[in-house]
């Protein structure tokens, strides 16, 4: 499974994007060589950012407040995930565990 | 071309051979110059944040004219989605510099050339809209800043262009050639001039018939033959050339810049000319300029706000006083009045719509409220920074007083540094350097360097609010709103 990230632009984020992001990957990280910046770098990163005309499983798109403006257009996907707060993180985990295992069978 | 880096942005400034003046003197290595050199940071701000995947989403945009990823900068909006995040980027770059930026009135100029050129050639069968598609692609293709210039110096304001003493008081055609025209005069004020690969220039006001040779836009590199800029000196600008100059700057490492640009004599070829006497066209132009660029206000003043919010805060805080209620109090006036101009900026961006020519136009009536409001709120938001920071931020020794390891003789045989430090010191835990930082930071803002920017571009960029409230009184439907009152009333004429 392959999830595309994305960040908002973050105009006025209410909280650090970066940080909520490496404490998802930091979840995975057995499951990802490292978190490839496109998933070429290693076949087994199931984390990269989203690259213009990407085709992805998941996009997960990591936006600073509830407004969730970050688009999207440019990529193809199955499922997205937006995160607009911080403390949501354990769902958003739960998530993509649960499409990754949903994938698998 | 991919897009440029900061790094890469400044070299090219370099290859320019741009003839800039200052306190008298012709400037040779200005992109270095120590005065000049903040503004140039904040425009490679602007490069560099687009390759940032944090910020690349409002950064960046795809070309309607070519398909490829641009800088924003030289976007023409598709939406009213680019409407708002057109708003929102500027609002993180006065986030990220505390600064005038400079790279919008570029950006503000194309959208208004791209759809007035489209409306004048339908009316006057020139070929105006397809020169300046050609010239956008080139400039997105580059990933160039352009500097869009509007105002004239203007002379006698009383006086229309052709009525003044001196006919070159507002930039004009001279000769009108086979290939190309001649222009003379100058654009005062012009925002980032000296840093801009291009100039894009556009009339400053409505043009009659009689004044026909005042109707004209077009652009020119900056480097042109018989163009050259004036630097426009600031508030405590030597300081930047003061040894070692850093705590007394307040923001070292940003800043803003105006230069009256000069044209004596510069020829424009054809392909370059996007007016050319179509004097019905000109009141347009500037009208849907300013539109945009009051629009600009909403974001790039709100993101300077966010700084100066939280550069009293921690005034707040080093002083001991942030448990005060007045403090807070103060602090959320700042925040409503700040958020109110965004919400301005976002409103007008919401309520857009597309112009003939395809690319989003903001609402008038609410862009023009928006600037109305940035000529007020800042002044208010620095005056409760100011009430907030104290005195000190005025009256407190240099830097180089404060780094001094000169000894005072006297019986305690400290060095001055020792004794500065010692009486400014705030609360535990703070070092008095850190305090002295943010009193510099909102002395700047307030009124150095960067009061230029916060302060009174507020007041007069994008037009001085009797501009706005002659547009307010335009736009807001009187005539409805007393059909409305009637109706209530119960009035039957």
């Amino acid at each position: 499974m392959r999830v595309g990230v994305k960040f908002c632009g973050g105009c006025n984020p209410r909280y650090d994007r970066s940080g909520e992001l490496d404490k998802i990957l930091d979840h995975f990280a057995k499951d990802s060589d490292d978190f490839a910046k496109d998933h070429s770098e290693t076949g087994k990163a199931l984390f990269g950012f989203a690259k213009d005309g990407g085709v992805y499983d998941v996009m997960l798109v990591i936006c600073g407040c509830n407004n969730q403006c970050a688009s999207t257009d440019e990529y193809t996907f199955d499922k997205k995930i937006s995160v607009g707060e911080t403390g949501n993180i354990p769902s958003v985990v739960r998530l993509i565990t649960q499409y990754r295992d949903e994938e698998a069978q | 071309m991919a897009l440029m880096t900061g790094a890469e942005y400044i070299e090219s400034l370099r290859k320019l051979n741009t003839q800039v003046y200052m306190f008298g003197q012709k400037i040779e290595n200005w992109v270095d110059h120590p005065i000049i050199r903040p503004s140039i940071n904040c425009v490679a701000i602007t490069y560099d944040l687009a390759h940032d995947a944090e910020h690349a989403d409002l950064m960046t945009a795809t070309s309607n004219l070519t398909g490829n990823k641009i800088n924003r900068f030289s976007h023409l909006h598709q939406s009213t989605d680019d409407l708002r995040k057109k708003v929102k980027m500027q609002r993180l770059l006065g986030q990220k510099t505390a600064s005038c930026f400079q790279r919008c009135v570029g950006m503000d100029a194309f959208n208004s050339v791209f759809s007035t050129t489209y409306e004048c050639d339908k009316a006057h069968g020139t070929n105006y809209h397809e020169n300046f598609k050609k010239y956008l692609t080139y400039v997105q293709d580059n990933d160039l800043v352009v500097d869009g210039a509007m105002t004239d110096p203007k002379g006698d304001r009383g006086l229309a262009q052709g009525a003044q003493a001196d006919p070159d008081l507002f930039v004009h055609i001279v000769e009108k050639r086979e290939d190309g025209i001649v222009v003379r005069g100058a654009k005062a004020h012009q925002t980032g001039s000296i840093n801009s690969h291009e100039h894009l220039i556009m009339p400053t006001q409505a043009v009659s018939e009689d004044d026909k040779q005042y109707a004209v836009a077009f652009a020119v590199p900056s480097d042109a033959e018989g163009l050259f800029m004036v630097y426009g000196r600031q508030s405590c600008d030597t300081r930047k050339l003061e040894k070692d100059a850093d705590v007394d700057l307040g923001n070292k490492k940003f800043g803003g810049q105006e230069a009256l640009v000069v044209f004596d004599d510069v020829f424009v070829p054809n392909d370059r000319v996007f007016m050319c006497e179509e004097y019905d066209f000109a009141g347009m132009l500037v009208e849907r300029f300013a539109g945009y660029h009051r629009q600009s206000y909403g974001g790039c003043k709100v993101g300077v706000g966010d700084v100066v919010i939280g550069a009293a805060a921690l005034a707040a805080d080093y002083n001991g006083a942030q448990k005060a209620s007045h403090i807070k109090d103060k602090l959320i006036e700042m925040t409503h009045l700040n958020e109110t101009l965004y919400c301005c900026g976002i409103a007008c961006s919401a309520e857009g719509y597309p112009t003939e020519a395809g690319n989003y136009q903001i609402d008038l009536l609410l862009a023009n409220v928006c600037k109305q409001n940035v000529t007020r709120f800042p002044y208010e938001i620095v005056r409760l920074a100011e009430d907030i920071a104290g005195g000190l931020m005025v009256t407190m020794p240099s830097q180089a007083d404060f780094r001094s390891e000169l000894k005072v003789p006297t019986k305690s045989d400290m060095s001055l540094g020792e004794w500065t430090t010692k009486f400014f010191k705030g609360v535990a835990g703070v070092s008095t350097e850190n305090r002295m930082r943010i009193l510099r930071f909102l002395e700047n803002i307030c009124l150095g360097a960067s009061a230029v920017g916060y302060r009174t571009e507020s007041m007069h960029g994008a037009g001085s609010p009797q501009a706005q409230r002659i547009m307010i009184a335009r736009q807001g439907n009187i005539a409805a709103k007393k059909e409305l009152a009637k109706v209530i009333a119960g009035i039957v004429d």
